[in-house]
């Protein structure tokens, strides 16, 4: 009987020692650090979930890359603002608060965590390459400079949406203790992405050398996405900006526009480098500016990704007709238009960015870049009942039609209600199949680093000195934009610098940006403002504007929808070659104007009942006195609240 | 008792020796009823017999023999033999007759328990007309509560002892079948179970250790039953047939109401001259349309009166609710239900045959059972088949082996069974779909779009949604265990056991072009025919979706047992070890683009390969193996002072190194006070009084797995978020897509519990029970903690701590007893109660957690919030707003233009829309202007539990007539009604939706008279457009005199205390009448047994709650802390079995 009790107790033993790994915890499913990392497609697709944070919801997709930042100008305005809901554009008119249902809920789906994510991933990606990967191996040195690449684009738009943030740079799986890191100075921050952005510099090539998959394509970045990011950021840095005089947990320092460092040296250091690394990108005929201002955006919208044929150093690259609603949020409304407009099979338009109307009659004359940059109509497609309940004059405008029948056609809006041009649906080259069209998302642009090297030449708005050691002539860069313009030539300084980027980027969101580091956003905001109303009065600067606008349509069928199902089979246009009042002196009535023969006109300054660009309907912020607080966003209350007090707020918020 | 009574092939196979004498006599009990079956043996000899059917025995004996008497549940008696008659009145032992109950690695008597264990035996279960053994719990036990959670045949049944611990983890008690730990007990046929006990405070469940916190279940099935030296043969046939046909239905708005209302909230909504395009686009047959269908602006449209006539009196109207889920009991089935509805759904039966036999030292049970179960719904359809097989042998002396195999296979099939969690928004959702949709045939309908899944505008009917949403789900699970025991020196026992389960799950759905699957998924362009030109985006395709997942368990135990006695003092200890494996997977097959005029949900699953696209995904679950140590020592002093102490070391790698080891002591006293000297004059009336005291602790490890480290995981692009082509076609992240930050530091949940007891027992155990009293307190609870610092959004961790305490009350009576040869008759009570106070404790630092139910999205103004989890309150907490009734034409002053402006001139802007007469008024305490929101109810009763009433009456020349009534009940509950809010609300995407009686014209207040003419239209305008408004106010008081309810159109909606209602009920939930013939009829035919019955189930429900039925859960789910919800949930039945029962 012993035998039995002998043969249990071997079974025991046998039965914990038979598998050495009986106490090891192991997810076979998922993988470890080294497997991913020490493997070159899997760090490739390690990569691809840094980038999948820009198309999840809430983050670039519908959100950052939509008008939820940027806004506004003295040139770009929210059409959100309505008085009866002010608080859906809060972020746009200088009043936010602590919560936002479009930036922050409760489901933590929002533009922090999207952003915290990526720079989570890419910190895993730096560790692991740096662990298990042959950096001197070229396709992996391009990951690895993609990698910081990107964590120093996340952690810029960081400081840029929130100013102080904490300065994380470890993995939470190196430091678990990584979620306790506070908020800190930015210059923390700025240090470091600059340290990585040189570092990047150095392991990606020039696009057309770059291996792969990210060879001659602008949706992954290239030697010339690294330099240009770093000049950003080297401007940025020796700008002025909104923030706290000292760093105190919790918040409550005292705060004011100033500039970042004060250090005179480091700026003269910051934007050497920013002129270096511009002239480097000028220097290289990998990146050039297009002969035709309009194509750059034509481009955009057709899906060219080529970077040899493309102005745009960097685009967030999302997926064809997948993900991303730059089309949807930035284009002009179109109402009704589906199936009828080219290329609008479905998909709604919001419309969240506007124009301010000053910038249409600011603009020289000659200037090729305002009919691009200002869409003063929005498409429409019915039989005409939106344009006039008269049937009669719906056919004396749009004759050779049964005023029954639908159309399509275009309708002069209101000032207050001027698109950007620069993204058009009928520019795309595929079908919009719904709200995520897929449209990348330009981060910068050619045009950019010129002006970026000749702002770092003239010593930048602190007028710091800085000696020119690149071989190239600002004022001749200079000259480049203003003649791709069809501009004469303007002396380059600071003051003519500001007007032209003005000009230039437009719609783009960066002017925003630029005003911040000039330290000029509260007094842009508040001429703008002035002259606005100077623009109602038709005043000042706008003694000879009028209040209407002449046109006649032309039929141009070119633009209609041709897919299946098409629904309408006219286009009407407006003849912009015979329209009048939409420029400076255009203030009375052509000759031409004849009723009978199809002319309309339109008064887009009043209507029946107010006039449409006078507060509070129309308004770039709530209160004067509150723009200097309120740069950033909050750091959201649901933030907060899951921050152990890691995070706080500024700025009297 | 009944399974050891026929012997005759034992009786036939006896020897026939040679004897001196014959004695013949009967054996009775005590009150003079035959024993059949007794065992009547020669002291000293081999020579023994039986007892036949009326008690009477024949015996050869020697000269001066010593009869012996004896059988189970008697005192055994030795007589000499005198004469040649000797007759016997057997007294029945109340020591042997006390249960045995399973404590976990051993047994206990009951009389002996030291901690709180509650038991019921297979005869309280046998007459249970239910498919699943736990609901056969159903209010027998205190403090273990059973919910079903909706009325579907496969519908979950949630079983919590004491209360529940967890927040966000499971809180479903371990299960133990036969002494192997099991993943769900919905597989055993409630007519193989011998005992379930349950094992409540910690002190019993500390021998689980790690698993233990929530509550032991443990279940013994039947084995032979044979213990004797003789050889035995039984058979066993039970069964029975069943209807069923919905209890209670929605009481909706007839057509005529339907329309007036749609009318109402055109009107409203949209102004008059909205209606051309909201109203009459849908319901006016007679207007002129262009060839799209639409209404030009010229038309001239049918007054509202004429419409209301035509949809009242000449068009048809559908009953949807009818055609889903069959008529109620008192209306019969008719053609106008639809085709496919027939008479088979509702249709229910269940049957069971065993065999079984041998003697004590080989014997086996093999049983089979059948359960058949249509459900009422149109499509559903339930059906499972156990084989189970138990087997003993024992070689030699102290020796045995035992095995036990169990198979089972369940498939749920058809439409009608999609998961009441789809039924959230942007899915099709079976019961709500089928009550609310339009009763009306519309005459035109809207595009499809997607953002309109809540208007029936646009969607299919009841019977094409559930026909789109097909599913089969099959479920097969294997179980083979064997032991073998050594005993040896008489005081030791060696015992290993090896144990195997697996389980194969597959659910295979198919998604048809209507459902919002379909139309939402996949994107455009992948879409190709079959010559490869795109076809269109997947909107008008059928896809699949096809999960099959595989689990397994192997487990070994080793324990080693000793027993001794000596004088006073007895002592049992136990030591034992014992490891587990479990490994499990999971696989995923999505197909998408199946034809439609190709491929339904019949045929699919049987050409998946046709899919113009599949994807596929797999897991493979993370390592789960459990190292556990435990020992347990009691000790009795005469049986009277105890003393029970038990420890268990668990090792569990679901857990990371340094935090996988957790030890769990407990120890428990008890002093039987009855038995003391000085008690003795209470013994002709006090038979037990027992007190008892434990304390101890338990875990619960059923945590989410796989957040102990940083895992990355690879997910098909697909293009979903980055350019394809410059991509990776994979891309590896870590933490899921919800982004969970790996925390290597989580342990067990660890519960403490201390209960104190007392055992009583009057009048020799005809009156007996047990009071407890528990005090629980959780540790360490995991919440899944949010984190905005680290890139992650969450992280679970171990930070809170909840607390239950409780007092719970048995007690059985048994009220007449009598037994003799012409008239026996007895009758039993027993009932239970038990009181469970829960608090959360604490939440980590959060100060509140927030709990959503999902069931509404756009619109809804209390989303995430509907329950409000805070510290030092309870769970279950509703939170929404009050309500004081409605605005009336006295909160304005004036009107204008379908305008109601205060006396500010202003309109009155409200969080549910603007304000006009009618529209609900929320409650705003400090008057800000913005409603306040309050706790409205709290889905944990007071108290809960159920009694039992048992009766029988018979006699031996005309059989037994036996009763038994099953009735629960919980007081002081409340019930989200959010299917009440859906059905007397309307708002911009529920258009189109049929409502409630309680809003129908005449109960609701209304601005329009019945035949849908707007009242302030009437009235007449100043110059500048303004109405009389004292006219106004005076002639929509007149019409809204006997207003009941609210408007109830608005253009958001909330969850208001009109949606909580109070849920206590009592339910008699189960009577049936048996009738067994007497046994000498079928003696012939050799049956020893023959009882006919009859059932009613759920035969009523005394509530005030409004809805369908007041036992209702269909939200916990989504989420453990939304419970005490009524959404959507499949109706509950009532139903009539007729079965039978059959032994030989």
């Amino acid at each position: 009987m012993k035998k039995i009790q002998y043969i249990a107790l071997g079974l025991v033993m046998i039965s914990i020692t038979a598998c050495k790994d009986f106490f090891e915890p192991t997810s076979p499913s998922s993988l470890t650090m080294q497997d991913v990392y020490s493997n070159p497609q899997r760090i490739e697709s390690a990569i691809a979930s840094i980038y999948e944070q820009f198309g999840v919801d809430r983050s670039y997709r519908n959100r950052l890359a939509c008008g939820f930042q940027g806004l506004n100008t003295d040139i770009e305005r929210s059409p959100k603002d309505k008085v009866k809901d002010p608080t859906a554009a809060a972020y746009a008119t200088y009043s936010m608060i602590l919560v936002n249902k479009d930036l922050s809920n409760s489901t933590g789906k929002d533009p922090w965590g999207c952003i915290n994510s990526m720079i989570e991933r890419a910190n895993l990606a730096i560790e692991g390459i740096e662990a298990y990967a042959d950096t001197t191996k070229e396709q992996i040195a391009y990951y690895l400079g993609e990698v910081l690449f990107l964590r120093a684009f996340a952690y810029s738009e960081l400081v840029k949406l929130w100013g102080d943030v904490p300065p994380r740079f470890v993995s939470l799986t190196k430091d678990p203790n990584g979620t306790e890191i506070a908020k800190n100075d930015r210059n923390l921050v700025f240090d470091q992405i600059r340290k990585d952005l040189n570092r990047a510099a150095k392991l990606l090539p020039w696009s057309a050398q770059c291996p792969g998959k990210a060879h001659d394509y602008t949706g992954r970045p290239s030697k010339a996405a690294a330099l240009a990011l770093l000049a950003r950021v080297d401007l940025n840095y020796a700008g002025y900006a909104l923030r706290p005089d000292f760093i105190q947990d919790g918040g409550g320092a005292p705060y004011k526009v100033q500039l970042n460092t004060k250090d005179e040296t480091l700026r003269a250091q910051l934007l050497t480098e920013a002129m270096v690394s511009c002239a480097q990108i000028i220097n290289n005929e990998d990146t050039k500016l297009l002969d035709d201002y309009s194509q750059i955006f034509k481009n955009l919208c057709a899906d060219v990704t080529t970077y040899s044929k493309s102005e745009y150093i960097w685009e967030i690259p999302f997926a064809d007709g997948q993900r991303g609603q730059v089309m949807n949020y930035n284009v002009g409304k179109v109402d009704n238009c589906l199936k009828a407009l080219k290329n609008n099979s479905s998909g709604s338009s919001n419309g969240a960015l506007t124009i301010v109307p000053t910038l249409l009659y600011d603009f020289e004359k000659n200037d090729v870049r305002r009919d691009v940059t200002i869409s003063p109509y929005r498409w429409f497609a019915n039989n005409g009942d939106d344009f006039n309940k008269d049937t009669a004059k719906i056919h004396q405008a749009m004759p050779e039609m049964d005023p029954t029948k639908s159309r399509l056609y275009q309708r002069i809006q209101n000032a207050g209600e001027f698109y950007c041009g620069k993204y058009r649906v009928e520019w795309m080259t595929r079908e919009r199949n719904g709200n995520d069209e897929g449209i990348n998302f330009p981060i910068i642009r050619y045009a950019d680093v010129i002006l970026m090297f000749c702002e770092a030449a003239i010593g930048g708005i602190t007028a710091t000195s800085v000696s020119n050691t690149t071989g190239l002539d600002p004022q001749a860069q200079f000259n480049r934009i203003r003649t791709r313009a069809h501009l004469d030539s303007k002396p380059l300084n600071m003051e003519n610098l500001m007007e032209e980027r003005k000009f230039e980027f437009a719609g783009e969101y960066i002017r925003k940006y630029d005003l911040q580091r000039w330290g000029k956003l509260k007094s842009a905001l508040t001429d703008a403002t002035r002259r606005i109303a100077d623009l109602n009065a038709h005043r000042g600067d706008f003694e000879n504007t009028g209040d209407t606008v002449w046109y006649k349509f032309k039929i141009d069928n070119s633009y209609l929808y041709t897919g299946k199902d098409a629904t309408v089979d006219t286009c009407y246009v407006i003849d912009f070659s015979t329209a009048w009042g939409l420029k400076k002196d255009e203030n009375k009535c052509p000759a031409a104007y004849d009723k009978s023969a199809g002319w309309v006109a339109k008064n887009i300054f009043r209507g029946e009942e107010e006039d449409h660009i006078v507060p509070p309907d129309y308004r770039l912020y709530i209160n004067e006195s509150d723009i200097d607080k309120r740069h950033f966003y909050p750091i959201f209350e649901s933030n907060l609240a899951t921050s152990n007090g890691k995070l706080w707020n500024d700025y009297d918020y | 008792m009944m399974k050891r009574l026929f012997y005759i092939l034992a009786v036939a196979l006896l020897p026939m020796m040679a004897q001196a004498k014959v004695v013949t006599g009967q054996v009775t009990d005590m009150n003079g009823e035959p024993i059949i079956g007794a065992n009547v043996l020669v002291k000293g000899a081999t020579t023994g017999t039986i007892t036949d059917f009326d008690g009477n025995y024949s015996i050869d004996v020697p000269e001066n023999a010593i009869l012996v008497f004896s059988y189970l549940g008697m005192t055994t008696q030795e007589l000499p033999v005198t004469g040649n008659t000797l007759s016997v009145v057997l007294n029945e032992d109340n020591q042997v007759l006390e249960e045995v109950v399973v404590t976990g690695y051993g047994t206990t008597k009951k009389r002996d328990l030291v901690t709180a264990v509650s038991s019921v035996n297979s005869d309280q279960l046998k007459d249970i007309p239910v498919a699943s053994a736990s609901e056969a719990l159903q209010g027998k036990l205190a403090g273990v509560s059973v919910t079903t959670t909706e009325g579907a045949p496969d519908a979950d049944v949630k079983v919590r002892v004491r209360g529940g611990t967890s927040l966000t983890q499971s809180n479903e008690p371990l299960y133990i079948v036969d002494g192997f730990p099991v993943s769900s007990i919905s597989d055993i046929a409630p007519g193989d179970i011998a005992s379930m006990d349950v094992l409540k405070d910690a002190a019993a469940t500390a021998i689980y250790g790690a698993q233990g916190a929530n509550g032991v279940i443990i279940i013994t099935t039947k084995d032979s039953g044979a213990e004797d030296d003789k050889m035995t043969f039984h058979f066993d046939y039970s069964g029975y047939v069943g209807w069923k046909r919905m209890a209670k239905r929605y009481d909706m708005m007839s057509a005529r109401d339907y329309v007036l209302m749609q009318y109402e909230y055109a009107y409203l909504t949209n102004g008059e001259s909205g209606l051309r395009n909201n109203f009459n686009f849908y319901f006016d047959p007679q207007v002129k349309r262009d060839n799209k269908g639409k209404i030009p602006s010229s038309a001239t449209l049918t007054p509202v009166s004429t419409l209301l006539t035509y949809w009242d009196q000449e068009a048809t109207s559908i009953d949807w609710q009818r055609r889903t889920f069959g008529p109620t009991w008192g209306s019969s089935l008719s053609s106008d239900d639809h085709e496919a509805y027939s008479e088979h759904q509702g249709f229910t039966s269940n049957h069971s045959i065993s065999v079984s036999g041998g003697n004590k030292n080989a014997n086996f049970l093999l049983s089979y059972n059948r359960v058949d179960d249509a459900g009422i719904m149109y499509g559903s359809n339930f059906a499972r088949n156990n084989v189970s097989f138990k087997g003993k042998f024992k070689p030699f002396k102290g020796f045995t082996i035992g095995t036990s195999a169990r198979y089972s296979n369940t498939n749920v099939l058809g439409s009608g069974t999609n998961p009441s969690e789809d039924a959230g928004n942007k899915n099709e959702s079976r019961v709500r779909n089928a009550v609310g949709y339009t009763p009306v045939t519309l005459v035109a309908r809207d595009a499809k779009s997607l953002d309109d899944y809540d208007s029936f505008g646009s969607l299919y009917d009841p019977i094409t949604t559930i026909n789109h949403n097909y599913q089969t789900k099959k479920d097969n699970k294997w179980n083979i265990q064997g032991y073998a025991s050594y005993n040896f020196l008489k005081k030791f026992t060696l015992r290993v056991e090896l144990g195997y389960e697996a389980r194969y799950r597959d659910q295979d759905r198919y998604y048809g072009p209507t459902s919002f699957y379909s139309r939402d998924t996949p994107g455009p362009g992948i879409m190709k025919d079959a010559l490869g030109d795109e076809a269109g985006d997947g909107t008008n395709y059928g896809h699949i979706i096809v999960t099959d997942q595989r689990t397994s368990k192997l487990r070994n135990t080793n324990t080693f047992n000793y027993k001794d006695k000596w004088g006073s003092h007895s002592l049992e200890l136990l030591v034992g070890e014992e490891q587990q494996w479990n490994k499990g997977s999971l696989e995923t097959l999505y197909g998408y683009g199946y034809d439609p005029s190709l491929y339904n949900g019949n045929n699919v699953f049987n050409f998946m390969g046709a899919a113009a696209k599949q994807t596929f995904k797999n897991k493979i679950n993370d390592t789960d193996n459990m190292l556990s140590f435990f020992a347990r020592a009691n000790y009795d002093y005469k049986g009277r002072y105890y003393l029970t102490a038990t420890f268990r070391a668990d090792c569990s790698t679901r857990f990371a190194r340094g935090h996988q080891w957790g030890y769990f002591p407990s120890v428990a006293v008890a002093w039987r006070m009855s038995d003391e000297e000085w008690m003795q004059g209470a013994s002709n009336w006090l038979s037990n009084l027992k007190l008892r005291f434990s304390y101890g602790t338990a875990g619960n490890n059923q945590v989410e797995t796989g957040y102990l480290n940083t895992a990355f995981l690879i997910y098909p692009l697909n293009g979903a978020y980055v350019d394809n082509d410059h991509f990776a076609s994979t891309y590896i992240y870590t933490g899921g897509s919800d982004a969970i930050a790996p925390n290597a530091d989580l342990k067990w949940e660890t519960t403490v519990t201390r209960n104190f007891g007392i055992d009583y027992g009057f009048f020799n155990e005809r009156l007996s029970g047990a009071i407890d009293m528990y005090w629980n307190n959780t540790n360490d609870l995991i919440l899944l903690y949010k984190l905005s610092t680290g890139g992650y959004k969450n992280q679970y961790r171990n930070i809170g701590s909840t607390q239950n305490r409780g007092i719970e009350f048995s007690i059985k009576g048994v009220i007449l007893d009598h037994k003799s040869k012409n008239l026996s008759y007895g009758l039993t009570v027993d009932a239970n109660i038990a009181f469970n106070e829960n608090k959360v404790v604490s939440l980590g630092g959060m100060t509140d957690y927030e709990v959503g139910t999902q069931c509404f999205s756009g619109n809804y103004l209390t989303q995430s919030s509907e329950f409000l989890v805070e510290p030092g309150q309870a769970i279950g907490r509703f939170y929404g707003y009050k309500t004081e009734g409605w605005y009336t034409p006295d909160d304005f002053a004036s009107y204008k233009n379908d305008h109601w402006y205060g006396a500010d001139g202003k309109v009155i802007s409200t969080v549910l829309g603007e304000a006009r007469p009618g529209m609900v008024k929320l409650v705003d305490d400090d008057k800000d202007g913005t409603p306040d929101k309050h706790v409205l109810g709290n889905a944990l009763p007071l108290f809960n539990g159920g009694f039992n009433i048992t009766a029988f009456v018979g006699g031996d020349k005309w059989g037994k007539v036996d009763f038994s009534a099953n009735f629960t009940y919980s007081y002081g509950n409340d019930v989200m009604n959010m299917t009440a809010l859906d059905f007397s609300t309307i708002y911009g995407s529920t258009k189109l939706r049929n409502l409630n009686n309680s809003v129908a014209y005449g109960n609701r207040y209304s601005m329009f008279d019945g035949d849908g003419n707007y009242i302030p239209k009437s009235i007449p305008v100043d110059a500048s457009g303004y109405a009389n408004y004292a006219l106004l106010s005076s002639r929509l008081a007149e019409y809204n005199a006997n207003a009941k309810m609210a408007n109830p159109i608005m253009s958001n909606i909330a969850l208001t205390d009109q949606f909580v209602e109070d849920a206590s009920y009592l339910r008699l939930n189960n009577l049936t009448i048996g009738y067994s013939v007497a046994p000498k009829w079928v003696e012939k035919a050799k049956i020893t047994q023959l009882r006919v019955f009859f059932q009613a189930t759920n035969v009523f429900c005394a509530t005030k709650y409004s809805g369908a039925d007041p036992e209702v859960d269909t939200r916990s789910k989504i989420n453990p802390l939304a419970i005490g919800v009524d959404y959507s949930a499949y109706p509950k039945s009532r139903g009539f079995n007729i079965g039978l029962n059959l032994k030989f």
